[in-house]
């Protein structure tokens, strides 16, 4: 008899038109790090949105037994109680609180009606020694990078005698540094005897933390296994049901002349005068390349985007900016670059890329409908024509271009603000993690894509944190590193690898 | 098994919140006409209350907008009260002619919108604030100008809009008014007409499944239940012009919000500013076109309901956006924005107005109507939230 903390059991859970698990089987030994692993839509997140009690109990169909105990939530604080915390790819902190408010919140210790501040302390303190965290309990959130944020969710979740450890994706937004503290940690707090549930995309990760491996495919449990029968290519095999022999498709671009530069690109901190969010950026892009941009979390590789874009709101105060060699003002807002074929996607599509309450057609046409209108009045039949094209081009898996754009995958959503980039017909493409929380399948399509683009002629700068993917898919890679343009390298004649960027990303010269 | 009943469970909720306005008015109109012992559903009842809602009505078309675009206008009343009073001191103590003073209300209004405009667009303040100043400064323009008195009454030009039916033209003596009659038929040919054809477009694109049992059904249904209303007038005096200009404006919104650029700005700012914005879509701009257009639609209510009234009053229009806004709300615009539309707007601000007359039908005290006006507002926004959490 094994001895299971947690059994799921034949959970089928239905969404308006989605079967999005069906007779899941979902079984964690106590005490083990258990890795849950498939590709965007395969019913991860949603499986543990029922452990946790964000779907309660008649919203779903199966059974659940958390310590021997049969379990129904009614809310995620039952199963908070059960000893359930989970940690979300989305941070759930509030920043303009402290550290301690943070970790108490929704747990105050309460003392003669007041907030007992010192014991509250004391206890953060604690916690925080024990995540080697040197931070005072008193600093407020938002001062602090997204590795600690993410530290400061796991001593929250600790405070709350936490059994059962969720952590969806926790590694997404972390630099390599801050991943291999975190992995560290879980080490340590499984020796300390909690079960630790494991969601991540970083197969590599997968395999190196994790006792045990279950994949979904489709809502379905494909396997369960311990992680020492598995290795990457067995995973993979598993995860999108069949072979993939290469993660990224090769391709050898010939790049024409130099399109777009920027010169000594500056701008300060708004905040702290004297400070530079981006200091003299020289940058160029030629016709039909790829040009990477690497660097660690908070480097300003999005603020240099967003700068150039128009869309941030400092401006920058020195920099000149030359687009097909003639010298112009910087692009005052974003549909002035647009209109002069500059488009920028954001790395967080759903914050910055869609509107989630329209369907997709409104969605894919919003930033082109310049193209389709006479008079202001949208031709509705070739704007019809436009989507639907781009739909099937891309292979977005939808019923429908009127299906409402929240209803779909992670993968679909991001194809559906590329199609939306497309129409806008742009020379010079950013893109911000376009593969980010994207599964291996859809990742692969949106390569092969982008090398088809950059055989078209269209320049594409493609910000990215994760290596393998602006080694392999960049002619050019620039590396920043705190709002400097660190280091610019060659695909041909530099020989890049992971340690010569993380060099020059950690300051090197 | 349990599969199946979650699916229909879900089903059904969707359906109640689908056709929650059409079984709200079933629901409204059956109990006042049990309450007012069939006084309720007459002819000429009916028409009063469709006379007494067209000012509303209107208003909610543009403050539709307002909202989708997470704005509120509540200043909407005063505002039209305002105007009123303006366009009766122009028309009584200066003697202006009808066309110059319907100018004037309109130049008065694109300034009320400029004023919103500049502080909400531009300036980035929360126009729940800045409408409720203005709504004040309003409130005391009025009294300050009109001195508190009643204007009127107003030229006979001017009220026309407001008061004024259709003529018969071929049956000069028939108990139905035969030009109106023509109008509800072409009306109704025509949406018929239309719709077959863009359904026919939409099976032929791809963008839906053909279900023509289901579409001859709504069809049917929808020509039917106009048809009828569209008697109440027939049958009595014939359409007001009030509601000729509620049906165009109406018709004219369904298409913007549907078919132009600005309409599906609107939704998108609503939807997600952000996105909106790297989109490269002018917020600001359209911000300051929805509060300029939706100020012009106000001072079309307000021509029409001085001309129904006959003379400007300080009190004209108090409440007259809290009608709006609720209609909108129960008509399945979301106060949260991104989501909304015209005819459900002003079927639902016209279920006000039957609220509102049946009550006064049933004698019953100013207290109790506010009270209960009050919790219908609480009511449909937290169906129109819990409906939104629901489906995430």
């Amino acid at each position: 008899m094994k001895d299971y903390i947690l059994q799921m059991k034949n959970i089928t859970k239905l969404f308006p038109g989605v079967k999005a698990l069906s007779d899941v089987t979902f079984n964690v030994m106590r005490g083990e790090i258990h890795a849950l692993v498939g590709e965007n839509g395969a019913g991860k997140s949603t499986l543990m949105k029922i452990l946790s009690g964000v779907y309660p109990k008649g919203e779903y169909v199966g059974e659940m037994i958390v310590d021997g105990q049969k379990q129904e939530y009614g809310s995620i604080k039952d199963s908070e109680k059960a000893g359930i915390a989970i940690i979300y790819q989305e941070l759930g902190l509030v920043n303009t609180m402290t550290v301690c408010e943070n970790i108490f919140l929704g747990n105050e210790i309460v003392k003669n009606g007041k907030i007992d501040w010192d014991t509250q302390n004391k206890k953060s303190i604690e916690l925080l020694k024990m995540l080697h965290l040197n931070e005072s309990p008193n600093t407020v959130v938002e001062q602090l990078g997204t590795g600690k944020q993410q530290l400061i969710e796991i001593a929250k979740a600790l405070n709350k005698n936490v059994k059962i450890l969720i952590l969806d994706e926790p590694t997404s937004s972390l630099t390599e540094a801050d991943s291999e503290n975190l992995l560290e940690l879980l080490r340590q707090l499984k020796a300390s005897g909690i079960t630790c549930i494991y969601i991540s995309h970083k197969l590599n990760e997968v395999l190196e933390i994790s006792d045990t491996i279950t994949v979904l495919r489709d809502g379905q449990t494909i396997v369960t296994k311990p992680t020492s029968d598995m290795n990457e290519t067995s995973l993979i095999t598993y995860m999108v049901g069949r072979n993939m022999d290469e993660c990224y498709p090769k391709a050898k671009h010939e790049a024409g002349e130099v399109i777009f530069e920027v010169k000594d690109w500056t701008v300060p901190k708004k905040k702290n005068p004297g400070q530079y969010m981006l200091n003299h950026v020289n940058f160029k892009v030629r016709r039909g390349e790829i040009v990477g941009v690497a660097g660690l979390v908070g480097a300003g590789r999005t603020e240099f985007a967003m700068s150039l874009f128009g869309a941030l709101g400092e401006k920058a105060t020195e920099g000149e900016i030359y687009l097909n060699g003639q010298k112009r003002k910087p692009f005052k807002n974003p549909r002035e670059a647009i209109n002069s074929g500059v488009m920028y996607l954001s790395e967080d599509r759903k914050r910055y890329g869609l509107v989630l309450s329209s369907d997709l057609r409104t969605n894919i046409t919003m930033a082109s409908l310049d193209k389709i209108s006479r008079m202001g009045v949208i031709d509705l039949d070739q704007e019809t024509e436009k989507v639907g094209k781009g739909i099937k081009e891309l292979n977005v898996k939808t019923p429908s271009m009127l299906q409402l754009a929240k209803n779909l995958s992670g993968g679909n959503q991001q194809k559906v603000v590329i199609i939306k980039a497309l129409l806008t017909e742009p020379a010079i493409l950013f893109l911000d993690e376009p593969t980010r929380g994207i599964d291996v399948g859809a990742k692969y399509e949106i390569y092969q894509l982008m090398n088809m683009l950059v055989d078209q002629g269209i320049s594409i700068v493609m910000i990215s944190s994760e290596l393998p993917e602006v080694i392999s898919m960049s002619d050019r890679v620039y590396v920043m590193s705190e709002g400097k343009m660190q280091a610019e390298l060659d695909s041909e004649a530099d020989n890049i690898c992971q340690e010569k960027i993380l060099y020059y990303a950690a300051g090197g010269k | 098994m349990g599969t199946k009943k979650l699916e229909g469970a879900k089903n059904l909720t969707t359906t109640l919140y689908k056709s929650s306005l059409f079984i709200e008015l079933i629901v409204v109109f059956v109990l006042f006409q049990i309450l007012t012992d069939g006084i309720f559903i007459t002819t000429r009842n009916l028409s009063n209350l469709m006379m007494q809602g067209v000012t509303c009505s209107l208003i909610a078309v543009t403050m539709m907008l307002v909202i989708v675009s997470c704005n509120a206008d509540l200043s909407a009343g005063s505002a039209l009260g305002c105007m009123g009073t303006i366009a009766a001191i122009l028309q009584v103590t200066f003697a202006w002619g009808t066309n110059m003073t319907i100018l004037a209300v309109f130049a008065s209004a694109i300034a009320i919108g400029l004023w919103h405009g500049y502080w909400i667009a531009y300036k980035k303040l929360p126009a729940f604030i800045v409408t409720l100043a203005t709504q004040l400064v309003l409130k005391g323009l009025i009294l300050l100008i009109g001195n508190g008195a009643s204007i009127g009454p107003v030229s006979e030009s001017f009220s026309l809009m407001g008061k004024a039916y259709l003529p018969n033209v071929f049956f000069k003596n028939a108990a139905f008014n035969d030009l109106s009659l023509l109008i509800t038929i072409v009306l109704i040919a025509l949406y018929i007409v239309f719709s077959v054809i863009n359904e026919k477009k939409r099976i032929s694109q791809g963008l839906i499944q053909p279900n023509w049992k289901k579409k001859i059904a709504t069809l049917s249904a929808i020509s039917v239940v106009a048809f009828g209303i569209a008697s109440i007038f027939i049958f009595y005096k014939g359409f007001p012009y009030a509601i000729l200009i509620l049906i165009a404006l109406t018709a004219l919104f369904h298409f913007i919000v549907k078919n132009t650029k600005f309409g599906r700005y609107v939704f998108a700012i609503g939807g997600n500013a952000d996105a909106a914005r790297l989109s490269g879509i002018n917020i600001e701009r359209v911000t300051m076109e929805i509060f300029i257009l939706h100020s012009i639609v106000v001072a079309l209510a307000s021509i029409v309901y001085l001309g129904r009234v006959g003379q400007g009053t300080a009190s004209a229009g108090t409440g007259f956006e809290f009608t709006a806004i609720t209609g909108c709300v129960v008509g399945g615009t979301s106060i949260m924005g991104g989501r909304g539309n015209v005819i459900g707007a002003v079927i639902g601000t016209m279920l006000m107005a039957s609220l509102d007359n049946g009550m006064s039908l049933l004698n019953m005290g100013q207290s109790s109507q506010y009270i209960i006006k009050g919790l219908v507002l609480m009511l449909a926004i937290a169906m129109d939230v819990i409906s939104r959490n629901k489906n995430g």
